[in-house]
């Protein structure tokens, strides 16, 4: 890994549904001009898929960063990434610490004696900037989604998109290529449901040779929701979605081990985030998983076993600040442009680029902030979202609204 | 770690074992002699010829009057050996890890070559103290592996090419991982510019064993080298021992550097959750437990294989019976007045008694494998469990321990032991009645068989040759009912004594394991205790053991079926036989394949034994044949494995 160290940032956007092909293959591993590129896959949302992604990657020797259809690395693009960063702070170094905040249009999310927790977004240079400036004041803690990336439209053009909808173009003609997508769930359904065939002579017989009952009763707990699909509160089961934070060594093939061993242990991957932590050579690896308290303490102790692994976290129980981030991009003529930045105006989202036909927003926030402004945004005809995983702090201030819900406090 | 070095007492030392090898690699295959050490100059010319296009100067004869501070500490007790290279001359990459080996302890590797591991064969004809034992497939390689680091405790080290060669490995790494095996395997990889390019002979061996090793290195600097395989040895060995896979590019191996050999190892994380010395007040609260109970039975498994010393000791000072699993048969003794032999699916039906009436299960070393437990919900259900296990993820995974104690068993043992003995359990401690319970049990279901007319009950045989080899032969098997039988009847004494395939299952595990206790263990009684399907497996290891003159006995307990999936459809399929039959359906009441003529092939005395009263003095022969020997075993394939507990039944039967 001396020279071609591509950075590629994994973050999977669930929103956008099932596989489609790569196109462009990246260069082969041996120029010594090392240049970043970024991929865009969009993948099917079934367990293991990241995990093979991260495979094709860390077998070649690549070091990943973006998991999103074509290598767009040549193409004007907008690029984005989220960043949370726990600093200390005291009384002297506070009020240059808001300063640099307000420079880089960061937001502070959480604030307690001697910590401060602050957001910021922008493109790779930015993040740079923004860490040669505060690392003076001793980064506490760093949690990075990596970049991701959306072409920039070009004035003029129609509509590439596959998903693109009637409403907003009636002029084209509708070729959705969208029913490729839709097989691929009916096969992963198949693949559930048989098994069971010689189900009879199993149940009579007592016999089997591995100590399960037969298949009835058991019930895989596949994907939850195919478009969000968190859960914050258990439901009977137990069932929740956890949040895992983990330290490890920043080398080829570490994520790949790290979804290994997820999707091995039959354990589905909501949502996974990584970048370079704090230190020099460990990457911050946060990822969301469904599960009850036990079978995580269980995936918890599988992953302890992983020699690159440094430390992993279920933060879920404490009260962390946790950051998406989304580029949006929205099929508009001009005529409805105007109703669409009103909506952004309210979720706090950010225009990046515009053309006649498309608009393209940035939005960061909690999970259920971007649900929203998705589902308000559907009738304009959503062309491509962007997502980065959750990235997760826990917060210094102990405080976290969620866990004030239950008491009656005047709303 | 400790683990590795508690169990060095079983070991027989080598140098006997050297001399034989290098005496005869200079007889018979004389184009290896030319590279040895004993002249440093003639290796200057030799190595100019397979030089390609990586090394451009010629590297300077070594002045070999130096020494470098390390390489003496290992050659101080072969004078014949001076130093290949001086401290500060480049040698290439492939050199370096051979010499990696060697201060690693490497006496023995079982490696087999190919285009991309060349260069490490090559050095390993320049290094004077590893000997390399060829197997005919890596198959066998890394299952001799495993043999050898299952009779020594030492790890195994296999080697084998990129691509194809490495993928034969993936059964070993798979079994070594279940079984908790400390091996390392290095493979071969196509240079560094051609990975990714679906080059000949590429795989990417290291995402494919990913999921079957402990961890996996890809080496893309040669001076990692170094670091990595002490990391290698290290991780392998330590904890709870495991596979650990080192992919070498042949550029790498290629490569021209001067190792630095105080590269320390870089593994923070791992260290930091290595388990620690066990907690006092847990271990009080087990004896605790212990003095309250009634019926408690210890459960023991492979990770007791080191603390037999300690084992002894407790059961002795507690009067506790011993029920062992598969893995940990010879940790305790077997024919032992309180062993109860082994528990599960095929162990006898005290032990499983015992497990079920129990109310305080001791379960040491083991993983609660669903071939032991059944249902695990009906598995010792009116026990309290105490779980003492080397791999904190093992701990509360398919059975929730009452008290639970994340440490060396070794450890937790000498603890416990202490504790016990300053409290005078042994006169406290009675378990009178309770012992009494189970000898009923033993009396009214012992192991047993039936008999048909003159031919041999394969138990028998196995019974017979316990006899004559007084319980201390090291016994491996390969995989189904002749392993099963091989468990139940013959009685071991020490750990190490006993190499089976448990966890994976995998078939044609005996030969070449055989091959690999043997190698370890120079004089020692090796039989292969091998089924006809299991043995066909891996048969081409004959020829290695052929040339390598190992003194392993063949016991073939011929049936002509693959037995134990046989028994399986006697019994749940109404005995249609499904591709079970081994032998030639167009000529059955001949025996085929005719096994001696393997043997003859190979140059390996054999005989066949058919009638029951042939068949002491037939293995009596076997043992008496100086060198290798094969025994073909004719016996009913009418025989089933009993006791049995189906999977999802219960104890009753």
């Amino acid at each position: 890994m001396t020279n071609a160290v591509l950075k590629v940032s994994a973050s999977i956007s669930e929103g956008n549904g099932n596989a489609a092909p790569v196109t462009h293959s990246v260069p082969a591993f041996t120029s010594s001009k090392v240049q970043w590129h970024t991929i865009s896959v969009f993948v099917g949302d079934e367990s293991g898929i990241i995990n093979r992604i991260a495979g094709v990657f860390a077998r070649r020797g690549y070091n990943i960063e973006s998991l999103a259809v074509e290598d767009i690395s040549k193409e004007p693009q907008v690029e984005r990434e989220l960043m949370l960063i726990k600093l200390n702070v005291d009384p002297s170094t506070r009020p240059e610490i808001m300063w640099l905040v307000d420079i880089f249009r960061g937001k502070v999310v959480d604030t307690s004696e001697h910590t401060l927790t602050i957001e910021v977004t922008g493109d790779p240079g930015k993040m740079a900037a923004v860490l040669r400036n505060l690392s003076k004041f001793r980064i506490k803690e760093l949690s990075r989604t990596g970049k991701i990336a959306l072409r920039r439209e070009r004035m003029g053009e129609t509509a590439p998109f596959w998903r693109f909808y009637a409403a907003s173009y009636p002029d084209l003609e509708s070729t959705q290529p969208g029913d490729v997508f839709s097989s691929n769930r009916a096969n992963n359904f198949a693949g559930n449901s048989n098994g069971s065939t010689n189900g009879s002579t199993i149940s009579s017989s007592k016999g089997d040779v591995y100590p399960v009952e037969p298949y009835d009763d058991y019930s895989v707990n596949q994907v939850l929701d195919a478009h969000w699909g968190v859960l914050y509160d258990d439901d009977s089961s137990g069932l929740r979605s956890h949040t895992l934070s983990m330290l490890v060594n920043d080398s080829p093939g570490v994520l790949n081990m790290v979804t290994g061993v997820i999707s091995r242990r039959g354990y589905n991957i909501q949502s996974l985030a990584v970048g370079p932590a704090e230190r020099e050579g460990l990457s911050r690896i946060t990822t969301v998983i469904p599960g009850t308290d036990e079978s995580i303490g269980k995936l918890v102790l599988h992953l302890h076993k992983l020699i690159d692994m440094h430390e992993v976290r279920d933060i879920t129980h404490m009260p962390f600040a946790e950051r998406e981030l989304m580029l949006i991009k929205i099929a508009v003529n001009t005529a409805a442009r105007r109703d669409v930045l009103d909506i952004a105006s309210i979720f706090r989202a950010k225009a990046v680029d515009v053309s006649d036909h498309t608009i393209t927003l940035e939005l960061t926030g909690d999970l259920n902030k971007m649900a929203a402004l998705q589902r308000l945004l559907e009738p304009f005809g959503i062309c491509e979202v962007a997502r980065t995983g959750r990235v997760a702090l826990v917060r210094e201030s102990g405080v976290d609204s969620a866990y004030l819900r239950g008491y009656p406090l005047p709303l | 770690m400790a683990a590795a070095a508690t169990s060095a007492a079983t070991t027989i030392p080598k140098p006997s074992a050297h001399l034989s090898s290098s005496s005869r690699s200079s007889i018979s295959i004389s184009r290896f002699t030319l590279p040895l050490s004993l002249n440093p100059q003639k290796t200057i010319p030799h190595r100019s010829l397979h030089i390609s296009n990586a090394v451009s100067k010629p590297t300077t004869p070594a002045p070999s009057s130096s020494f470098s501070s390390s390489s003496s500490t290992s050659t101080t007790t072969r004078q014949e050996s001076p130093p290949r290279f001086s401290p500060d001359e480049a040698r290439k990459g492939a050199d370096i890890l051979v010499e990696a080996l060697e201060r690693q302890g490497v006496t023995d590797v079982f490696a087999y070559p190919g285009g991309a591991s060349m260069e490490i064969h090559q050095a390993l004809t320049r290094s004077p103290i590893i000997r390399n034992v060829l197997p005919r497939h890596e198959q066998g390689g890394v299952f001799a592996a495993e043999g050898y680091a299952r009779a020594s405790g030492k790890p195994g080290v296999c080697i084998a090419t990129s691509g194809p060669g490495a993928t034969n490995l993936v059964s070993g790494l798979a079994d070594a991982l279940l079984d908790s095996v400390p091996i390392v395997a290095i493979t071969g990889q196509v240079p560094r510019r051609m990975i990714g390019t679906d080059a000949f002979q590429e795989t990417p061996i290291v995402e494919v064993s990913r999921s079957i090793t402990k961890h996996n290195y890809l080496v893309l600097d040669v001076d990692d080298i170094p670091r990595i395989v002490s990391e290698a040895f290290f991780l392998a060995t330590s904890g709870r021992p495991g596979p650990v896979l080192i992919d070498v590019p042949k550029d790498i191996q290629q490569q021209l550097a001067v190792p630095n050999w105080n590269t320390p190892i870089k593994l923070p994380g791992y260290m930091s959750r290595l388990p620690k010395v066990p907690n006092d007040s847990h271990l009080e609260q087990i004896v605790r437990l212990i003095f309250e109970s009634k019926k408690p039975v210890l459960y023991v498994g492979g990770g007791c294989l080191n603390s037999s010393e300690e084992l002894r000791k407790f059961v002795e000072l507690t009067g506790i019976p011993v029920a062992s699993t598969l893995m940990g048969l010879g940790a305790f003794p077997v024919g032992h007045e309180l062993s109860l032999q082994m528990l599960g699916m095929h162990g006898t039906v005290y032990a499983n008694y015992s497990v079920d009436k129990s109310d305080l299960l001791l379960a040491f070393g083991v993983r609660f494998d669903d071939r032991v437990t059944g249902k695990l919900e009906a598995f010792a259900s009116r026990a309290k469990i105490v779980h003492i296990d080397i791999d904190s993820a093992e701990i509360g995974k398919n059975k929730q321990p009452h008290v639970s104690v994340c440490a060396d068993v070794n450890f937790a043992l000498q603890g416990m032991n202490k504790i016990l003995e300053s409290r005078n359990a042994k006169s406290k401690l009675d378990f009178r009645a309770w012992r009494e319970e189970l000898n009923e049990q033993k009396s009214k279901y012992p192991l047993k068989y039936k008999t048909f007319g003159h031919a041999i009950p394969p138990q028998y045989a196995i019974q017979v040759l316990d006899e004559l080899t007084n319980g201390n032969a090291i016994i491996s098997t390969g995989v189904g009912q002749h392993q099963m039988w091989a468990a139940q009847f013959y009685k071991y004494k020490r750990p190490r004594q006993w190499l089976t395939s448990g966890g994976l299952g995998a078939m044609g595990f005996g030969l070449p394991a055989a091959v690999g206790a043997a190698v370890a263990n120079p004089g020692a009684v090796v039989v292969d205790i091998d089924g006809d399907g299991s043995f066909i497996m891996n048969v081409q290891e004959l020829a290695t053991i052929r040339v390598e003159n190992l003194p392993i006995k063949i016991m073939l307990l011929n049936n002509q079926h693959l037995g134990m999936v046989m028994q399986w459809e006697d019994r749940f399929y109404k005995a249609n036989r499904a591709h079970t039959y081994l032998g030639d359906p167009s000529r059955e009441s001949e025996i085929f394949p005719n096994m001696l003529k393997f043997a003859e092939a190979c140059g390996i005395p054999a005989a066949r034994v058919t009638r029951k009263e042939d068949l002491r003095m037939a293995i009596q022969n076997m043992l008496d044949t100086p060198g290798p020997y094969l025994l073909d075993v004719i016996v009913p394939h009418q025989e089933h494995v009993l006791p049995m507990i189906p999977s999802g039944g219960l104890l009753k039967m």
